[in-house]
């Protein structure tokens, strides 16, 4: 783990993590987009294999940068890098481009009833 | 987007926004339902200064850390839902923007206290046609207020559902839920 970098004042600007980098370079990584560690990371960046290990199974970009305690927009630079060097891969979601028909809103709403 | 880093197995995620000021109640809101406690992250953003400091012939500009809560709800292997909760306020809209993308909906929550902290994210609601209910958060747990008198003040349209509810209250949060993908649902039968 990144040892308590949610506690205290940062000794580093954020993105020095990135080598500066404030922008990812692929779009496609939403909040919702779900990631998966697949082949290991053989850089020497511990921010980048912090963030490698995070994806152990599918999880969301919002919760990687929950978990690391990075800020989100240092998680989807360095997430970017992962995905574009194939050590992980990226779905986001289809109702990031379709709306939920009638059939899904009705089995979502009975769902949240039961609750 | 297809291609290369592309995998098909992940459940299909629905996302829910949770808009108010500060202090309204949205965490609380977000924890009530969530499955596991409300996470937490934090995006670094620049925003338009507020105009209280601002130095005469400055474009003033600052960076400001947003936080962003948000919680998780399995309804079955295939579907989660999202709750992302946002601060209201227009200076935050850059954030809004992702958040309503690809969302079902979205709940205003409403502090009878500082109501005008809806204003503006309302507006964007409507602008943008994300379909949203309001609730109004009742914090003592007394229904002081009328929803009706709350819809008149943030002047809401009727279709627009307006509730009271208690964000403490598991039950109470999953009634605003409720409301909301059945205001959805009726929206995708009437073809809107």
């Amino acid at each position: 783990m990144i040892p308590d970098r949610a506690e205290g004042p940062d000794l580093i600007r954020p993105y020095a993590l990135t080598g500066g980098r404030t922008r990812p370079s692929r779009s496609d990584l939403t909040l919702t987009t779900s990631v998966v560690a697949v082949a290991e990371v053989v850089e020497d960046d511990p921010e980048a294999r912090e963030i490698h290990a995070l994806c152990g199974r599918p999880v969301t970009v919002a919760e990687v940068a929950s978990r690391s305690g990075l800020p989100l927009g240092v998680v989807r630079v360095l997430l970017a890098d992962l995905v574009d060097r194939g050590n992980v891969l990226a779905h986001t979601p289809d109702r990031e481009r379709d709306r939920p028909d009638e059939a899904t809103l009705r089995a979502v709403l009975a769902r949240i009833k039961e609750l | 987007m297809d291609g290369p880093g592309v995998f098909g197995q992940a459940p299909d995620t629905l996302k829910i926004v949770v808009a108010g000021g500060f202090g309204a109640g949205k965490t609380t809101l977000v924890s009530a339902l969530s499955e596991v406690e409300a996470l937490h992250t934090e995006e670094e953003m620049t925003v338009a200064g507020t105009g209280v400091d601002d130095l005469k012939g400055v474009e003033a500009k600052t960076t400001t850390t947003v936080a962003l809560d948000f919680g998780r709800i399995t309804l079955d292997p295939t579907t989660v839902v999202y709750l992302f909760g946002t601060p209201g306020q227009r200076r935050f809209s850059h954030m809004w923007a992702e958040l309503v993308e690809g969302a079902l909906g979205a709940v205003v929550l409403a502090d009878t206290r500082r109501l005008t902290d809806c204003f503006d994210v309302i507006d964007f609601f409507e602008a943008r046609r994300v379909p949203f209910v309001v609730a109004v958060n009742c914090f003592d747990g007394q229904r002081s207020h009328r929803a009706e008198d709350v819809r008149v003040a943030l002047d809401v349209a009727d279709p627009v559902p307006v509730l009271l509810c208690d964000a403490r209250d598991r039950a109470s949060v999953k009634e605003v839920v409720v409301e909301l993908v059945e205001l959805v649902l009726r929206l995708e039968m009437s073809g809107a």
